[in-house]
């Protein structure tokens, strides 16, 4: 070791004789794995179950809004007929027959006769008049139950808007029955005093 | 570090053990240092250490370790005694592993930075922390004793 070249080689040669035990170096690089999955524990979770599980709230959560605004649909027009009910409006025209009465309503591009037979037969038309239910231009057609003389109120829509999403019901409101119904693209609803 | 390979992983530990031992001069000694500066680490950032924060973390675990101890003794760069400065245990009975016995650990550890790893004086001093002046009196000093503690050895033996 008399140069600096020979103390350079002798000292590589010392050091790198020198090794960290094979079981010594398992450890550690088993110690880092152990440490990073402990630091960042969410990892073990199984992505599928969170992407499974997230899908399912979502799913839930668009459900429960859609049906709650359904909900909040109906009930805005049960509450429109059962109040344009009380009103107890004016007829602008008086007629017996749906074919006149749909012929004064020009503005409305559907029938307004309902093809219920229970309907036509337990009442008589008395007349009609324009209104609106949740802004969606209708018929308000009043008529009378043959039997009873007690005089309901039948309304006629074209189910698009905020009435798409209305799905056939009954329930009352301030003493009033309201009974909602389908018929092609034409919503109807039936609004009577309960006795 | 991110990308390490396993082989590569393996490679730096042996690295960082190597610097450990030209500190401790000590096989079991060099072993816990690592493992201690190893999972000191990991257990900060949970991924592989850059080479160089191993070492300086290394580099500190062992003279902080030292201070507690009260084992070392701060020399002054030009005493002479070297023996009066011996902290480390002789752990190999060949010529070299003798020798290097004879250094003061901060002399082996710059001899090793630089003649095994080259690692230049500036490189050096980032890892212990020293003035690069004083990273090349050490240098220059731990290489002179060396070679004059080999020269009187094979005197020693010439004679013998």
């Amino acid at each position: 070791m008399n140069n600096q070249h020979e103390l350079r080689r002798a000292l590589k040669s010392f050091y790198c004789a020198r090794s960290l035990p094979k079981a010594r170096v398992d450890f550690l690089l088993q110690a880092k794995t152990r440490m990073a999955q402990s630091a960042r524990p969410w990892l073990t979770i199984p992505v599928v179950q969170i992407a499974a599980l997230t899908a399912a709230i979502v799913i839930f959560l668009l459900v429960a809004d859609h049906e709650e605004h359904q909900r909040a649909i109906e009930r805005a027009v049960c509450a429109e007929v059962v109040m344009n009910h009380m009103k107890h409006s004016p007829l602008e025209i008086i007629s017996s027959h749906y074919s006149e009465v749909q012929a004064a309503l020009s503005r409305l591009d559907f029938s307004i006769m309902p093809a219920n037979s229970t309907i036509l037969e337990t009442y008589r038309l008395m007349g009609a008049r324009y209104c609106s239910i949740q802004g969606v231009p209708a018929a308000q057609l009043r008529v009378q139950d043959i039997r009873s003389g007690k005089e309901s109120t039948l309304y006629a829509a074209k189910a698009v808007g905020k009435l798409q999403a209305v799905a056939p019901t009954v329930g009352s409101m301030d003493g009033i029955r309201v009974e909602v119904w389908r018929q092609d693209n034409v919503l109807f609803a039936l609004a009577e005093r309960i006795d | 570090m991110f990308g390490f390979g396993e082989s590569d992983q393996r490679e730096l530990l042996q690295a960082a053990f190597r610097y450990a031992f030209s500190l401790t001069h000590h096989q079991y000694d060099a072993e816990d240092l690592v493992q201690s500066a190893w999972l000191k680490l990991l257990s900060m950032k949970a991924k592989i250490p850059p080479k160089n924060l191993l070492f300086v973390t290394i580099h500190h675990l062992f003279f902080d370790d030292l201070r507690r101890r009260k084992i070392v003794s701060f020399c002054a760069l030009d005493e002479e005694e070297a023996s009066a400065c011996q902290t480390a245990e002789l752990a190999f009975s060949d010529d070299v592993a003798a020798l290097l016995s004879e250094l003061r650990p901060e002399e082996r550890e710059t001899l090793f930075l630089h003649e095994v790893e080259g690692y230049t004086a500036s490189e050096i001093s980032r890892v212990t922390g020293q003035p690069r002046g004083t990273v090349l009196s050490l240098m220059h000093r731990a290489r002179e004793r060396l070679l004059k503690l080999a020269q009187n050895e094979a005197k020693r033996v010439w004679h013998e």
